[in-house]
């Protein structure tokens, strides 16, 4: 049978991420469709590090790594033992509905873990954009040249970060309320604010499984088809998916076995991050953060045994 | 080649008899036209016209139907590559393997059939018995598969003709699958499908093959089949799974415009390995997938998985009506009202947990509509949310009488009101990122006020 | 085609005050601009009329018809202020609008007849908004049939088949196209009107995203359009005044232009908001003016 690849004229650019430039995106077909096309870079695989003690992180999470997690430095280093490929730092400690810390604690931390990691750091902020703007643009500042990837960028705050990122050499994860059009448009207000392309990461937000996984599935196949088929340059840059804290704030994820039986074992919440992870990386994400590094390690599974070649064989089913 | 309503209706009696239960026969032509009634339910077609609109109408994935009574489930009639373009109409059958020779089988049966979830007012469960022979006795696969049609699962029965032949007769009336066509027995099998009028699974190794087979059972008159492929790696899967939903829905290919069947085992034995395959087969095109077990802490988030893909994009799914506690809240925590649209309440659900501040929500039912939405046709008004607010029972947990309603909202303040009359309405922000810095500043106020 | 102006509107908060305060003199002061600027109806858009609805619906239609020697469009969820209207209204009035659900149908029809009016059948079904041309085909059948039933002549209907935002839902704007080419056959002499600002809800774009999808109505047939009666442009169009545009928007429907940069500056903003409309790319606020 003839196969027809789909027509696809577009191509998502290549990005480099980190002080080692470590390639995301440059895909020209859709999600691990080896058959029509080239994905020259795999999905990169993050975990979540906290810069304070985790306390409303569930058990399971903690356990996994067997450790006290009170360091985040010693908690990187356990995330890159398990095989994280980027480290995504979480500034809890500047939320204003919690301690509420200025940049200071963040800027010490942020430093000691880009001289003790080598793979690329995400700084991600607590969700109010001014806090956010004020915090990461002293980082911005302060490791000029380290090239962080810093997030999230939202419409209410980027004129204070963008400018700041660009000036500095940083990646910006540009983030909005699962919206395409809103997408696209914060990308051409980065642009406008002097940010080359190939320094965004799209953020669509993340839906929790069962809490609207599937809007964000369908906004980022949207995206991708934007980019491949429609071939609109502003939205032909790699995804990133903030997966893991959506995943294990949900009572679903959390429960233990002995308080409700009927949800069967404890490593329901890391399967749960498998089985989101795996719709995500279908719907086009370049970047997970996830949470558990069980979580982790099923995912590269899944990731390695669809980058497995043996193409021969595969004609069959074409 | 799907047919407009008119060119449909070419086809009708136009007779408007009313037997199918539309007004008129052009009314039937429009709702065959949208997929909301089927072509046999025209009791007056001429045979001619029958055959002419069935070719010309059909689907370009059949129509496959397995299991009757409540095990009764629909495979098929997918219309789209990307569920945003429309949506994907039949969430694919979850199913375990058992061979009917377990020990246990019994026991299996039971604990898979208390494998379910109450959410958003949905029963959650898995649905198939993927049963295959390996006592080499119809008496035994008969018994095990009469348990598992008992507890309300669908029937997939995978063994030879002869052992087929001896248990369909007392089967056939669940409407199993029967498991399987291929290159060396294709003929006995088609007849025995079409004898007993059950579906039939169609086994080949790749798309020519499969495309041949099919060809061959449709000129025997066998129709109802579903398609396994017989991929050896996950990679594998995903190509066949896209070659066939394409062949389907752009060449119109109607010898692989079938269901599919998926096994998980694919990816690898472990229960992990299973979760990924079964999570790839439920996004991209599986009809059926079979696990090798229903386990509780794997089954819940693929059921999780296909609830939020097989949501019809453009009819978003609603919350039940009622109050929604966030964080423990007490008698003088805040109370907030909006709509049931189930994002609506997602986000806003969000944000008040952002914020650490307890509060009571309460979600209306507007039938999903969003705020401004639903106010507009009148569903999110004054009146309305009154009634509900005094029915709700929220009186009963707080001590105050002060209500938040949305910022786009502000216009109904006057009316609510009325409405409340021992009420303090508050407008709240119009954004729902905004919630968090609402509630800093109200704690501020009630503070102040105490 | 023929015009509605839209902007006599519960939601404009200075005539509001106007409503409530019964103020013959903003209502009257607009009733006559709508008639200068060549509406052929008046919408009276009340929403959702919770209080007093009859009696100011009442108030409303002497009010205008005193002013102005037009027909007017009466627009309100309440059957009872939808009723008070009909019976103060002078010529024959326009219902805006019967849903097509059979609860709101069933009761609404009866007013068609018994005040010789002219109706809106709006397709918004018992699941809620059309999801592709079939659908509303369906329902338009079944809301033409009930009303065919009740003796309503198919010129009295006018089929509102439901236009979109674009920033929510930009695919139903190609559906209510296809569908405007299958309403001469599904219900042959029926006329049709959409209520056209709505698609541009929420973005700093308006007037050339109404103007372009006006064009495009125009051409798959619509009759009429509930619109802003203060956009001179959009009046144009729909007068068949502006060839110029309707041709931009023709091109890009039929493939011929593909890049907005082919044609005049003047004329290039129409060619993105047809590319955005049809799906050809992504809307966003600024995109409209790159390229």
């Amino acid at each position: 049978m003839a196969f027809k690849p789909l027509a696809c004229n577009g191509k998502t650019a290549v990005e480099y991420l980190g002080e080692k430039s470590c390639p995301v995106g440059g895909d020209n077909c859709f999600s691990f469709h080896f058959f029509e096309g080239a994905r020259p870079s795999q999905p990169l695989l993050a975990l979540e590090v906290w810069d304070i003690y985790p306390r409303e992180w569930p058990d399971v999470c903690c356990q996994a790594y067997g450790r006290n997690l009170s360091s985040p430095l010693d908690w990187a280093a356990a995330a890159l033992a398990a095989g994280a490929q980027a480290i995504a730092l979480q500034l809890k400690s500047i939320d204003p509905n919690g301690l509420d810390a200025g940049p200071e604690p963040a800027l010490g931390l942020v430093g000691e873990l880009l001289d003790k990691i080598d793979v690329p750091l995400i700084v991600w902020g607590c969700d109010n954009a001014e806090k956010d703007a004020l915090v990461l643009s002293t980082l911005a500042a302060r490791y000029a040249g380290r090239k962080l990837i810093l997030g999230p960028v939202e419409e209410a705050n980027h004129k204070r970060l963008a400018p700041l990122a660009a000036e500095y050499g940083h990646t910006i994860c540009a983030t909005t309320p699962i919206d395409v059009n809103l997408a696209k448009q914060l990308n051409i207000l980065l642009q406008n604010q002097g940010v080359p392309l190939e320094k965004i990461l799209i953020d669509p937000t993340t839906g929790g499984l069962g809490y609207g996984l599937e809007y964000t599935y369908s906004v980022m196949e949207r995206l991708r088809i934007a980019a491949l088929q429609q071939n609109d340059q502003v939205l032909a840059l790699p995804l990133i998916c903030h997966l893991g804290k959506e995943i294990w704030k949900s009572k679903e994820a959390r429960q233990l076995r002995e308080e409700a039986p009927e949800m069967g074992e404890d490593n329901r919440g890391v399967f749960m991050e498998i089985s989101a992870g795996v719709s995500l990386l279908l719907a086009g994400a370049n970047i997970l953060v996830l949470g558990h590094p069980q979580s982790l390690r099923g995912l590269r599974d899944f990731i390695d045994l669809l980058f497995s070649p043996a193409q021969a064989e595969n004609e069959l089913w074409l | 080649m799907a047919l407009s309503g008119i060119q449909i209706f070419s086809f009708l009696p136009k007779s408007n008899c009313k037997e199918c239960g539309a007004a008129t026969c052009l009314a039937f032509a429009m709702n065959l036209a949208a997929n909301k009634v089927q072509l046999e339910q025209c009791p007056h077609l001429t045979p001619e016209a029958r055959n002419s609109l069935a070719q010309a109408s059909a689907p370009p994935i059949r129509r496959v139907e397995v299991g009757t009574g409540p095990a009764r489930a629909v495979l098929g009639e997918e219309t789209v590559l990307f569920r945003h373009e429309k949506t994907f109409n039949h969430p694919p059958l979850l199913a375990a393997g058992l061979e009917d020779n377990r020990p246990d089988w019994e026991n299996r049966l039971n604990s898979w059939r208390e494998q379910q979830w109450e959410r958003v007012g949905l029963s959650l469960r898995p649905e198939m018995v993927f049963l295959t022979c390996a006592s080499q006795e119809a008496g035994q696969f008969q018994a095990v598969a009469q348990k598992a049609a008992e507890l309300d699962f669908a029937l997939a029965l995978q063994g030879s003709a002869e052992i087929l032949a001896q248990v369909l007769p007392s089967l056939a009336s669940a409407r199993p699958l029967l498991c399987a066509a291929q290159e060396d027995n294709w003929e006995i099998m088609a007849d025995l499908a079409l004898q007993y009028r059950c579906p039939l699974l169609l086994r080949g190794r790749g798309t020519e093959a499969l495309a041949g087979l099919s060809g061959k059972l449709r000129q025997r008159g066998g129709q109802d089949l579903v398609l396994d492929a017989q991929t050896r790696t996950l990679a594998q899967t995903l190509a066949s799974n896209v070659t066939l939903r394409r062949a389907a829905l752009l060449d119109k290919n109607q010898g692989l415009g079938l269901p599919i069947i998926n096994f998980a085992s694919v990816a690898g034995g472990d229960p992990a390995a299973e979760v990924m395959a079964a999570s790839l087969m439920i996004c991209k095109y599986a009809s059926i997938i079979v696990l090798s077990d229903f386990k509780r802490e794997s089954l819940f988030p693929l059921l999780l998985l296909r609830l939020n893909l097989f949501t019809d994009p453009q009819r978003p799914m609603t919350m039940p009506q009622g109050i929604y506690p966030i964080g423990n809240p007490g008698p003088d925590s805040p109370v907030f009202v909006t709509t049931n649209f189930s994002l609506t309440y997602f986000i806003v659900n969000g944000e008040i947990e952002n914020a650490r501040y307890p509060a009571w929500l309460l979600i209306m039912d507007t039938e999903g509509l969003s705020v401004l939405t639903a106010w507009a046709a009148g569903k999110f008004v004054g009146d309305t949310i009154g009634a509900f607010v005094k029915k709700s029972g929220i009186e009963e947990k707080i001590k105050h009488r002060q209500i938040i309603i949305p910022g786009y909202v502000s216009g109904i303040k006057s009316e609510l009101k009325e409405a409340l009359p021992d009420w303090r309405i508050t407008v709240g922000p119009r954004e729902a990122s905004r919630v968090p810095q609402f509630l800093r500043e109200w704690n501020l106020q009630q503070n102040d006020a105490n | 085609m023929k015009c509605i102006g839209e902007n006599l509107n519960v939601m404009q908060k200075s005539l509001n005050q106007a409503f409530q305060e019964r103020n013959p003199g903003p209502v009257q002061e607009m009733a006559r601009q709508q008639q200068r600027a060549g509406m052929a109806w008046i919408d009276v858009n009340l929403g959702p009329a919770r209080k007093n609805g009859p009696e100011l619906m009442d108030w409303l239609v002497r009010t205008i018809q005193e002013a102005v020697d037009l027909p007017l469009s009466l627009d309100t969820s309440n059957i009872e202020a939808m009723e008070a209207g009909l019976a103060a209204h002078k010529g024959r009035a326009l219902i805006n609008s019967i849903m097509a659900r059979p609860e709101r149908y069933n009761a609404m029809l009866p007013l068609v007849t018994r005040y010789d009016a002219d109706m809106i059948a709006l397709l918004w079904g018992p699941e809620g908004l059309p999801r592709d041309e079939n659908e509303r085909a369906a329902w338009a059948v079944e809301l033409i049939y009930a009303a065919n039933e009740m003796g309503i002549d198919n010129q009295r209907i006018y089929v509102d088949p439901i236009i979109t935002p674009l920033n929510i839902q930009q695919d139903q704007l190609p559906a209510v196209l296809r569908f405007m080419a299958m309403l001469p056959e599904i219900a042959p002499g029926t006329r049709s009107v959409g209520g056209l600002s709505n698609l541009s809800n929420g973005t700093p774009w308006r007037e050339p995203l109404n103007q372009t999808y006006l064009a495009m109505l125009k051409r798959a047939g619509m009759y009429s359009a509930i619109l802003d009666y203060k956009d001179r442009l959009l009046i144009d169009i729909a007068a068949g005044k502006r060839p110029d545009i309707e041709q931009v928007v023709v091109a890009v429907e039929d493939g011929s232009l593909t890049s907005p940069q082919e044609v005049e500056e003047n004329l290039r903003v129409f060619a993105r908001a047809a590319r955005v409309i049809l799906g050809h790319s992504l809307y966003s606020d600024s995109w409209m003016k790159l390229e």
